[in-house]
């Protein structure tokens, strides 16, 4: 009886390092009670377009593609890629701590790159967090929100999930902070590898997210929308 | 139910103070002395005392019975009314959609009914799925008759909640699922459980199967029934009116809370430490840093839980039937259409309130002269009483402090399944299904001819 809500919210924090689902928002009382806090969505027609979208592509593209996936590799081998990717994501987390003016994020950003680059072998293991060194969740959204920018509407992005203005023009600085050094220094004859590359990175972030569309039942919209605002409220105020 | 904001939540081992010196002292002589009298029997040592507590928390994974972790499971889907229209705010919900998990040489097949508002993929199911493969069984996964998917695929009447009507729409789901299954595999012998409602459901279910004779059931184990789903739902209904008496701001500020702590664990302990044992170990810390969960929290998360279920159940039997009870009378749900006012409505609807202003009527309307008392009545185990004292088929296994039973509950299983109802001391309502001692007694019950 305790179903979906406990148990998906915790599954759903998993997927922090990927547009991360999310906790209800208006959970109505009475009839006539409109007195909650609304969470701004005047796109909401488009979004829930979107989602469903999401979730055919999840059923039709995504889980065959992880069914695959995890017949091929092993748990093992594929914590080691879920490894390699985060170590590399260190890289904008130490930008955003900086931005952030945050010393202690930066210095155990930094610690944690070098651990798991050398001891961890290029980041297949996370020894940093065996060593009680976590890692930290930053990202340009966050920095953003640091400096006071509020959410904006909520936004469902086409295959990456529930998103925010704000969230989405982070997103953009982060990944031209990651790729435009990438397109200048490495030869166009590597672009495939890149390409390669990054569809891993997709699948293997999808792996890590135990979440299946259409198991919290008709309201889950409302309830990943809720649970993904307040989520980003928390890992701003942190 | 009596309930005290202030009693803090004990998990075994840390509650010193209550007993004074010589209390435990003569329990200690005792515990000596029934050790040497009967050397075989071990105590009952699930570690969560409370009743609120288990229920949320459940069972720490190193506490759980062995069970494989990967086992090959198939979704099928039946599509039982080809021709029922489906609102577009719902999709992907025209085929009823179960789980096998099929041996490759003849076998017994154990049916699994999930409790109220859970699918055939809730955590629990997942679980009972994975320990009855484990131990020989081919295993069908059912959804309950309350999940939106099982409404809108399978109930013939559109307004579950009566027990036994439910169950013939499951009934009828399960022979074509042991058609499909049969023409595959060789099954050996039948067999059926359910936890929770789905519990209940079990009893139901076998006499159906009493008239029909598809199955035979060799055995049916009841795990945490409701003897009476009405009272137990009144309870339920009763924990919100406790522990979230502001209604939807009480709802939004525990979720906030619960999602703050979540995120404080998550970050201490690094994005993989988000599992299915999160709440339990979130409440260890708690309570050996000395601020144990409060109760009025786990009733609101209990409640808030269960109103989430039946706020999906009311909704879309509301749309399939168009009730115009929570979405006005021919209205057009689109797929854009937002959903957040109908949100908030069901969720303001205790389950009582949609017994009375739903479910009595439709069927009075169909059975014409049934009072309130007797559709009740119906729908709970009591009407199966004579079946119950006198079938050895059938058992169940339940907790002395399951929150869904009242004292005449548990009265009622001793009395009549006698020697073949398993109280456990604690373990709340199905907080310690997957525990161990559990878990073995279950597959022992089915494996073994002693009841």
């Amino acid at each position: 009886m305790l179903v979906a809500l406990l148990f998906w919210m915790t599954a759903a924090h998993i997927g922090c390092a990927t547009p991360a689902p999310p906790i209800p928002d208006s959970l109505g009382s009475s009839d006539s009670s409109e007195k909650i806090p609304n969470v701004y969505d005047p796109w909401e027609l488009m979004n829930r377009h979107v989602y469903r979208f999401n979730a055919n592509f999840d059923k039709y593209v995504f889980l065959p593609v992880i069914r695959g996936y995890r017949f091929v590799l092993p748990q093992v081998v594929r914590t080691g890629i879920s490894n390699v990717f985060s170590n590399i994501g260190e890289a904008t987390i130490i930008v955003n701590s900086i931005l952030q003016l945050s010393p202690i994020k930066t210095a155990n950003s930094i610690t944690r790159l070098m651990i798991n680059s050398t001891f961890g072998i290029a980041g297949i293991f996370d020894v940093a967090t065996l060593c009680k060194l976590p890692g930290e969740n930053e990202d340009f959204g966050q920095t953003l929100g640091f400096y006071g920018v509020g959410p904006g509407p909520f936004l469902v992005l086409p295959i990456l999930g529930p998103s925010s203005v704000r969230d989405t023009s982070g997103l953009v600085v982060d990944t031209a902070m990651t790729s435009v050094p990438m397109m200048i220094w490495v030869p166009s004859s590597a672009s495939p590898y890149i390409t390669g590359a990054s569809t891993l990175r997709a699948i293997q972030a999808r792996d890590d997210l135990s979440f299946r569309y259409g198991e919290l039942g008709p309201f889950e919209y409302n309830l990943i929308r809720a649970l993904y605002l307040e989520n980003r409220v928390l890992q701003i105020d942190r | 139910m009596t309930v005290s904001p202030k009693q803090p939540y004990l998990i075994q081992g840390r509650k010193f103070d209550r007993f004074r010196t010589t209390k435990s002292v003569v329990a200690g002589l005792l515990v000596l002395l029934l050790a040497f009298a009967a050397p075989s029997a071990s105590a009952y040592d699930y570690p969560v005392e409370d009743a609120f507590l288990s229920t949320v928390i459940g069972t720490a994974t190193a506490d759980e019975a062995p069970a494989p972790k990967n086992i090959p499971t198939r979704t099928r889907s039946i599509v039982r009314f080809p021709d029922r229209k489906i609102s577009k705010a719902f999709w992907n919900q025209e085929e009823l959609r179960y789980s096998v998990s099929a041996q490759k040489t003849a076998s017994p097949l154990l049916f699994i009914i999930a409790g109220t508002g859970a699918n055939y993929r809730s955590a629990k199911m997942l679980y009972l799925g994975r320990l009855f493969y484990g131990a020989g069984f081919h295993v069908i996964s059912v959804s309950s008759p309350t999940d939106p998917n099982f409404i809108l695929a399978a109930s013939a009447s559109g307004h579950p909640g009566f027990t036994p009507e439910d169950c013939e729409d499951l009934y009828a789901v399960m022979q074509e699922a042991y058609t499909d299954l049969a023409s595959r595999v060789e099954i050996s012998e039948v067999h059926l459980t359910g936890y929770s409602l789905g519990g209940t459901q079990s009893a139901f279910l076998m006499a159906i199967d009493d008239r029909e004779k598809t199955f035979g059931f060799k055995k049916v184990l009841m795990i945490n029934p409701s003897v009476d789903l009405f009272s137990s739902v009144r309870i339920l209904d009763g924990l919100f009116e406790f522990a979230l008496p502001d209604g939807a701001e009480s709802v939004i500020d525990l979720a906030d809370r619960l999602l703050a702590e979540i995120s404080d664990y998550t970050y201490e302990n690094g994005r993989r430490s988000a599992d299915g044992e999160l709440l339990y170990k979130i409440a260890e810390k708690r309570i050996a840093a000395g601020r144990p969960p409060t109760r009025a929290g786990l009733a609101g998360l209990i409640a808030v839980a269960f109103r989430l279920s039946a706020a999906n159940m009311f909704f879309t039997v509301d749309v399939l039937g168009d009730d115009g009870n929570i979405v006005s009378k021919g209205t057009v749900l689109k797929v854009g259409t937002s959903l957040t006012p109908y949100f908030r409505r069901s969720m303001g609807w205790s389950f009582e309130r949609y017994f009375d202003q739903v479910l009595l009527p439709y069927w009075q309307s169909r059975m014409p002269g049934l009072e309130r008392d007797a559709l009740i009545e119906r729908a709970s185990l009591r009407s199966l009483q004579t079946m119950l004292r006198n079938d050895p088929r059938i058992a169940a296994v339940t907790n002395a402090d399951d929150i869904i039973l009242s004292a005449e509950d548990l009265e009622f299983l001793r009395a009549n399944l006698g020697d073949r109802v398993k109280i456990y001391p604690s373990g709340g309502h199905c907080g310690n299904l997957s525990y161990r001692d559990n878990a073995e007694y279950m597959i022992r019950y089915f494996k073994e001819d002693a009841p």
